[in-house]
């Protein structure tokens, strides 16, 4: 990468800062997009594939799976489905997810 | 991602993938803590020195001022707990843990994941559904193969056995109705392969229909331990073939990746070492990046204070990361592959 590799440093909190305001500004800009798009998707109910993002709270189970309390344990009992649960088939999605996160990249480059 | 060639510097950013891009994020924190380098086994294989014990109570402090410092601005903090072995010092993970929990009450858009590598042998029903409630929900727990192997290698610092208790343990995390996540990784060489279909039959059996639990089949590996010269691992062409065919019997047509479950994504995965963004928190304040050459001189990469402040020398760090400007996968995968060479002959920045 040579010349072409970042110069980054971090500060007293361990805040990752890249020494190339253009760099960074380019780097954020690209970030905060992808978050955009995660949560816009999100909010249109649509979740990512395996990696869980938001509306689940965190729960570990896999993806795809059909339903995310297999075992059937009441909302009460879980801190992470609770009235979010979802029912969601991933596999029809992985495609899509992918899809438009290029789409969105692409639009991002024009 | 494999040709290494320079690029203009705009059209390295246009082409990172989102997964590298986020391990520059400042919006993600991984910690790897580890509340105590102590273990109560001592595996035929272990590279750990076991030196160091409890994390100190200004570690602990630094640990949890550091959190509420960053926790604002954060929209994933990810906690690993490892060791060691992390259940000697139940009352720290408590403790942190408690403080996270307080923080994403605080903070809406924080998400916060807890997951631990523990050898299972205090995971016992009680304490289980404790760390399940403090928000500690993915597992990695080891098995090196059926009992009489196990208990081979995978012994109590007295020298006995160990399997049957773990197994025991997972046994009641299945019949559980929490919401929680296991990754059972089985250690397979040269010893044990055969007998490994057998086993992987056995943990299909009681846990294939559980989306909960997913088996990691790992080749025995030489981490620097002080037995590494005798570990049998997988050499011959021939072994390797047989180990291939291990993998199609545990995975069958699913593929691998579905079956690990936890952590797929389905971008190559980026290890935590390479991530600018992904700190190891050793008992002593240390920051280092790998949990694995746990002593290599370039691995101590700055040092946590009491008050939350860090000190990181980004000239250390660099190496580690250099996958994440590179893009090259090996260097994502494992940046402690080839780091040496890279230490030698540092690339222009770094």
């Amino acid at each position: 990468m040579g010349k072409d590799e970042f110069k980054i440093r971090f500060d007293r909190h361990g805040h990752i800062v890249i020494d190339d305001p253009e760099l960074e500004r380019r780097i954020l800009f690209l970030l905060e997009h992808d978050r955009q798009l995660v949560l816009r998707l999100n909010a249109e109910g649509v979740e990512p594939p395996k990696t869980i993002v938001t509306n689940l709270r965190g729960c570990p189970l896999p993806e795809p799976t059909p339903i995310h309390n297999p075992k059937g344990c009441p909302n009460t009992m879980c801190d992470f489905c609770g009235p979010d649960l979802k029912v969601v088939d991933n596999r029809a999605f992985t495609k899509g997810w992918d899809r438009l996160k290029m789409d969105h990249r692409q639009s991002l480059d024009q | 991602m494999s040709a290494k060639t320079a690029q203009p510097r705009e059209d390295v950013v246009a082409t990172m993938q989102t997964e590298r891009l986020r391990a520059l994020s400042n919006r993600y924190l991984g910690l790897t803590l580890m509340p105590t380098e102590a273990c109560n086994f001592r595996c035929t294989y272990c590279y750990e020195d076991f030196a160091l014990g409890r994390m100190t109570p200004p570690v602990v402090r630094g640990v949890k001022n550091l959190l509420a410092a960053r926790a604002p601005q954060l929209d994933t903090l990810h906690l690993s707990w490892f060791g060691g072995e992390p259940l000697l010092a139940v009352d720290i993970v408590e403790d942190i843990q408690r403080h996270v929990l307080a923080l994403a009450r605080e903070n809406p858009g924080l998400r916060a994941r807890s997951s631990m590598t523990t050898n299972a042998w205090r995971l016992e029903r009680g304490l289980f559904e404790q760390l399940v409630g403090l928000g500690v929900n993915e597992f990695q727990i080891s098995f090196d193969g059926p009992e009489e192997i196990h208990d081979q290698k995978r012994r109590r610092l007295d020298g006995k056995g160990t399997f049957a208790r773990i197994w025991s343990n997972v046994l009641a995390m299945r019949d559980s109705d929490l919401c929680f996540r296991v990754i059972l990784r089985v250690h397979v060489d040269g010893e044990n392969l055969e007998a490994m279909f057998g086993f992987v039959d056995g943990l299909k059996a009681e846990f294939g229909a559980d989306p909960r639990f997913g088996i990691f089949l790992k080749p025995l590996s030489r981490y620097g331990g002080p037995n590494d010269a005798a570990l049998p691992i997988l050499r011959t062409a021939a072994e390797f073939r047989r180990f291939d065919e291990l993998n199609v019997h545990a995975y069958g047509s699913q593929g691998r990746d579905h079956i690990r479950g936890a952590g797929g994504s389905a971008s190559p995965e980026v290890c935590y070492a390479a991530k600018g963004n992904s700190h190891v928190v050793r008992a002593d304040g240390r920051l280092c990046k790998c949990t694995v050459a746990l002593e290599h001189p370039a691995n101590t990469v700055g040092r946590l204070h009491e008050d939350g402040t860090v000190a990181i020398d980004a000239a250390r760090a660099r190496p580690w990361m250099r996958g994440v400007f590179s893009g090259i996968e090996a260097e994502l995968l494992c940046p402690l592959v080839g780091l040496d060479a890279a230490l030698v002959e540092p690339r222009a920045s770094a």
